[in-house]
């Protein structure tokens, strides 16, 4: 294979990146609690998960008692109470986001459908942990916290029914499929109430003895949409209708069910108050789905760079062993140890492959790491805003935010020493970072993680598209897709950042990640931090070209209506991201690597792979903002035609050739600046006169630069490739085991 | 659960069955 000339004393990786890597890499190096639930998670993921895989559970919708067995796995290794607290049966403290992607990346390591099952509990849990009354908390949680050993007790299992108007699959959290009305309401008593819900692709339903459910009023005595809590054994109807046929994720019980059931008011989640004879829930469906949801989606994201990142392995197994067993690759020839490796193309399009997965598991986890450090702001945040007699997520709320977020805009800026460590500062900059994180790891890593699994796929050749296959590629690249698509397919997220990533406190700490960026590249030029800031510039520089300017026909460019605007805009956001938080990981192991002897001992082979992946992954971040930033930019523009007005910075070659014998060369000059009308008219064969850049110049400037910025990158992929080549790996994949 | 490295009983373990790390002391937070 063609590589650049190596250093001979240069350090390669030596083996791939172990626990001790990830956990300095992720930021839990000093968490033994997470450490040791990474271990346990990985028994039942290696273990019984792939042992269903490859004995072909996969291949039946229905919720088979081998598919169950696994519910008992979960409850035994602790993956059913990473979620609950403490008091309540849970055995990790204070915020759980971080664990709850562990536990994610540990089981789609494997089999994604495992993780959806595991999480989906914590799922239908959520609505009620978030925003539920002390009562319903103790209750449902205590209900579901698995049995301590020598308790004799069948946890209950819980389902989330937000749904979906049948026939559509897709959250649609403004379309409810289901209807509450009163149904019986005796004078000083509890109202009953009605409730028919007909769910699709609702998760765990096969088996869940209750279901946390969006309904909306059908009924002048209710107000709005609220959650409810249906249980089994309430009367009237609970049936879990029949498997719904996904072609993926087959280890999750996924039904349509059909519930029409008859519940206290009680189970309103929140509780209600009445008001004038009128039921009014504390909480309506959309509050509750969204604090739900903002923490849920990424370990959905999670799981898409757990596939990326187990592929690794297998890859370069096969690719090594290709020719081994013939005739023609002898022991010891470079065709026998290195097989399909000898191949650039193979090693390059792996080096992609590994990129990505780490750029996505890092901004992945830098997510759930902003989430545990909000969720104790946000009770603060809630209390202080109560003792100041504001409650509720109303005006009130909103203009007091409001005026926080000019603090802390100003704060940013160094005008407002004074509010260092305030509270409420702390938490608008750490939510506007939040509120952009969140949509952007579960836009990017699963819609374009999908795409890049499918080149992992394709590095297997056919084997990559059997149930054979080692790592079960095949299964990872399908279950990929409804990662996509679960909690929100991807046109949500990117609708979501639509907004969010114009937030001026959001873009204020923006500026600061360009300047940080800047610094880093001046530090350890070889991260293609340069190339990022550049590429982030240019971002930047877009966004507000396009929030103030207007489209050939005067129309508005950045609007909520026009999503050719405003989503590609969110995707290239999404690829900065991730390329600066694995930049910012891989800084973290550079200075905490050697505190760990496990890890200092091939650290700098280490550090000089993960950096080249972050150049790989850097440039091509820049190349993907340039080109969405330059169709957008350019693109809204008419190109000019030949016409009078197109033509009007045109030469006439008649104008040159008097000129010619003033300024001797003119014509010459004249065709390679700009265009040349000849006599009779003709003019070059193309499109028209070629486009102007008035009041572009900052933006092709910024273009020019940010392409000489990619020196270098192609060179630290061949270093990435060859280091390759040259890797430890085991001798067969550690699971099924 | 007992740590392997430290002998010491570690408090996680205890509650959710979880598996000691090999080689790895389980630190003093988390023992009982």
């Amino acid at each position: 294979m063609i590589t650049a000339p190596i250093d001979t004393k240069t350090e390669y990786l030596r083996a791939l990146p172990g626990d001790d890597v990830r956990q300095i890499l992720w930021r839990f190096a000093d968490r033994f609690d997470l450490q040791m639930l990474v271990q346990s998670v990985r028994a039942v993921a290696r273990g019984p998960v792939a042992r269903l895989v490859a004995a072909g559970a996969r291949n039946t919708h229905d919720w088979t008692p081998e598919k169950s067995s696994l519910l008992q796995s979960f409850d035994e290794s602790g993956i059913t109470g990473v979620f609950m607290e403490p008091s309540d049966g849970g055995f990790i403290e204070g915020p759980k986001n971080l664990a709850l992607a562990l536990v994610a990346f540990e089981l789609a390591w494997v089999d994604a459908g495992a993780a959806t099952g595991s999480l989906a509990g914590c799922l239908a849990l959520s609505p009620i942990h978030e925003r539920g009354t002390p009562e319903q908390r103790r209750y449902y949680m205590s209900k579901c916290a698995p049995p301590l050993p020598g308790e004799d007790r069948k946890p209950w299992r819980g389902s989330f029914a937000l749904t979906e108007p049948i026939p559509y699959v897709g959250v649609e959290t403004g379309m409810l499929g289901g209807k509450v009305k009163v149904a019986e309401w005796k004078e000083g008593q509890e109202p009953t109430l009605q409730v028919d819900k007909r769910g699709r692709f609702i998760t765990n339903m096969g088996f869940a003895n209750f279901v946390t459910a969006a309904v909306e009023s059908d009924d002048p005595r209710i107000k709005g949409t609220c959650m409810v809590i249906l249980e089994e054994t309430d009367p009237g109807t609970f049936d879990r209708g029949t498997p719904t046929r996904k072609l993926v994720h087959q280890l999750s019980s996924t039904n349509d069910p059909v519930l029409s059931l008859q519940v206290p008011a009680n189970r309103i989640i929140g509780g209600y108050t009445v008001k004038d004879g009128v039921i009014v829930p504390r909480y309506n469906h959309g509050e509750i789905i969204e604090a739900v949801f903002r923490r849920t989606r990424v370990t959905v994201a999670i799981m898409t760079s757990a596939k990326l990142l187990s592929a690794i392995e297998p890859v370069i197994r096969y690719a090594r062993g290709r020719f081994r067993g013939g005739s023609i690759a002898t022991p010891g020839s470079p065709r026998y140890e290195l097989g399909l490796q000898l191949k650039q193309d193979v090693v390059h399009r792996l080096v992609d492959v590994w990129a990505t997965g780490e750029a996505s598991a890092s901004l992945g986890f830098a997510a759930a790491r902003v989430f545990d450090q909000l969720d104790p702001l946000e009770r603060e945040k809630t209390e202080i805003l109560a003792a100041r007699g504001i409650q509720g997520g109303g005006s009130a709320t909103f203009k007091a935010m409001r005026k926080v977020q000019k603090d802390a805009i100003e704060y940013l800026a160094g005008k407002r020493p004074d509010l260092k460590g305030d509270f409420l500062v702390e938490y608008a900059l750490l939510d506007s970072v939040a509120n952009v994180l969140c949509p952007a790891c579960k836009l990017w890593n699963t819609g374009h993680g999908a795409a890049v699994m499918r080149e992992a796929v394709s590095l297997m050749g056919g084997y990559g598209i059997t149930e054979d296959c080692p790592g079960f590629l095949g299964h990872k690249w399908m279950d990929a897709q409804l990662e996509a698509t679960y909690e929100g397919p991807e046109a949500v997220q990117r609708r979501q950042l639509s907004v969010t990533m114009t937030d001026d406190l959001f873009l204020a700490q923006f500026r600061q990640w360009i300047r940080e960026m800047r610094q880093i590249a001046n530090d350890r030029p070889g991260t293609g931090a340069c190339a990022l800031a550049t590429a982030m510039q240019m971002w930047l520089w877009s966004l507000e070209h396009l929030l103030k300017t207007v489209d050939a026909d005067g129309a508005k460019l950045y609007q909520s209506s026009r999503q050719g605007v405003t989503f590609p805009l969110a995707d290239a956001l999404c690829w900065l991201l991730a390329s600066r938080s694995q930049i910012l990981d891989a800084l973290e192991l550079e200075k905490k690597g050697a505190d760990n002897p496990t890890v200092a001992e091939g650290l700098p082979g280490l550090l000089n792979f993960m950096t080249d992946l972050c150049h790989v992954q850097s440039a091509h971040a820049a190349g993907e903002v340039g080109r969405v930033c330059a169709e957008l930019v350019f693109g809204y523009n008419r190109h000019p035609a030949w016409d009078t007005e197109g033509c009007a910075s045109c030469y006439q070659s008649e104008d040159l050739d008097a000129m010619e014998s003033l300024i001797p060369g003119i014509s010459s000059v004249a065709c390679g600046y700009t265009d040349v009308i000849e006599k009779d008219g003709s003019h070059p064969a193309k499109a028209g006169p070629c486009a102007r850049f008035d009041n572009l110049d900052q933006f092709t400037r910024l273009r020019v630069r940010m392409d000489g910025c990619l020196t270098g990158s192609q060179l630290a992929k061949d270093r990435a490739a060859e280091a390759l080549t040259k890797v430890m790996i085991p001798e067969a994949l550690d699971y099924p085991v | 659960m007992t740590d392997p490295v430290s002998g010491r009983s570690c408090v996680v373990g205890q509650v959710a069955n979880l598996r000691p790390i090999a080689n790895r002391p389980c630190p003093k937070e988390y023992t009982a």
